[in-house]
């Protein structure tokens, strides 16, 4: 049976920090929003308390932050050659769950670019200049 | 390093709670990663007595934990080629891969988990472990942390009156 929630303004989907800006932002206007987030809810005190935040074993490598392929997963495969196959456990990319933790997670991982990447002006002029051609980087 | 293996085998990760277990099951390519199907605890229950079959038909009936040494590691080196077949669906190399794994795991993760008893894997690597924060760190590159490790449970002198 279809359950007729009252109207509201704007429906976000996903409670990361995107998300939380914006309904933060909207709601300063007068606007009422609602939220959908579809993993568990989170907050800093009680799931990144300082003293076991550090735990890598639990948050990285027993997949804490990250969505569980046990519930839903995805097929792969890196070429049209291959059969796709059932992604049994994260790996090459993972995705994060929960209020946040895509942003913990992928902030945890945010690496400072290198010198090519963050100057690519510079380094195209520079290709130019010396008559070569520009560089792609 | 078995009480880690132990305690972790016979929890969430032992059952594969964050594994896909369901099929189709084929063998794929190395690049689409674990696609056996046993979770982590039945791959080691299937693995371990078909090592030991594996060496028991080499070695006169031998059990992999009699061998002398040098045949232990020519077997695990056998194990982590894949030169080794062990049948019953077991691969060794991914059952190798994820001992290795495992191992590396219950060596330097926290001692609440079981192993690195007390904090000696991070002695040996000079790592200071879980302090409240390295803010005043954030700066000195390069600089040694002088501090002696410290788990999530603290160290043994913050305990002994």
């Amino acid at each position: 049976m279809t359950t007729t929630l009252p109207p509201v303004d704007a429906v976000l989907v996903g409670f990361g920090w995107t998300g939380a800006i914006m309904g933060q932002q909207l709601c300063d206007e007068g606007l009422s929003v609602v939220a959908l987030e579809r993993g568990p809810w989170r907050d800093t005190a009680t799931d990144f308390a300082t003293g076991f935040a550090q735990d890598e074993l639990r948050y990285m490598w027993r997949h804490h932050l990250f969505q569980n392929v046990g519930d839903d997963t995805l097929t792969i495969r890196n070429n049209a050659s291959q059969e796709a196959l059932p992604m049994r456990h994260l790996g090459s990319f993972l995705l994060g769950t929960g209020v946040g933790s895509g942003g913990v997670h992928w902030n945890g991982r945010s690496g400072v670019s290198c010198q090519p990447t963050s100057s690519p002006k510079a380094t195209t002029s520079s290709a130019t200049a010396s008559n070569r051609s520009p560089t792609t980087t | 390093m078995p009480f880690f293996l132990d305690r972790q085998l016979a929890g969430p990760f032992g059952r594969g709670d964050h594994y896909y277990l369901g099929g189709p099951w084929k063998k794929g390519v190395p690049e689409q990663g674990y696609q056996l199907r046993f979770s982590p605890a039945q791959l080691y229950r299937a693995a371990i007595p078909a090592i030991d079959r594996y060496v028991g038909a080499h070695f006169n009936g031998a059990a992999f934990a009699s061998l002398a040494a040098a045949d232990q590691d020519n077997v695990l080196k056998g194990l982590e080629a894949g030169t080794i077949q062990l049948g019953g669906g077991v691969d060794a190399k991914v059952f190798f891969g994820m001992l290795l794994q495992n191992t590396k795991e219950g060596y330097f993760s926290d001692p609440i988990y079981g192993g690195n008893k007390d904090m000696a894997a991070w002695t040996m690597i000079g790592f200071p472990g879980a302090h409240y924060d390295y803010k005043e760190w954030v700066s000195r590159h390069g600089e040694r942390v002088p501090y002696p490790p410290v788990g999530f449970k603290g160290r043994p002198g913050w305990t002994e009156t």
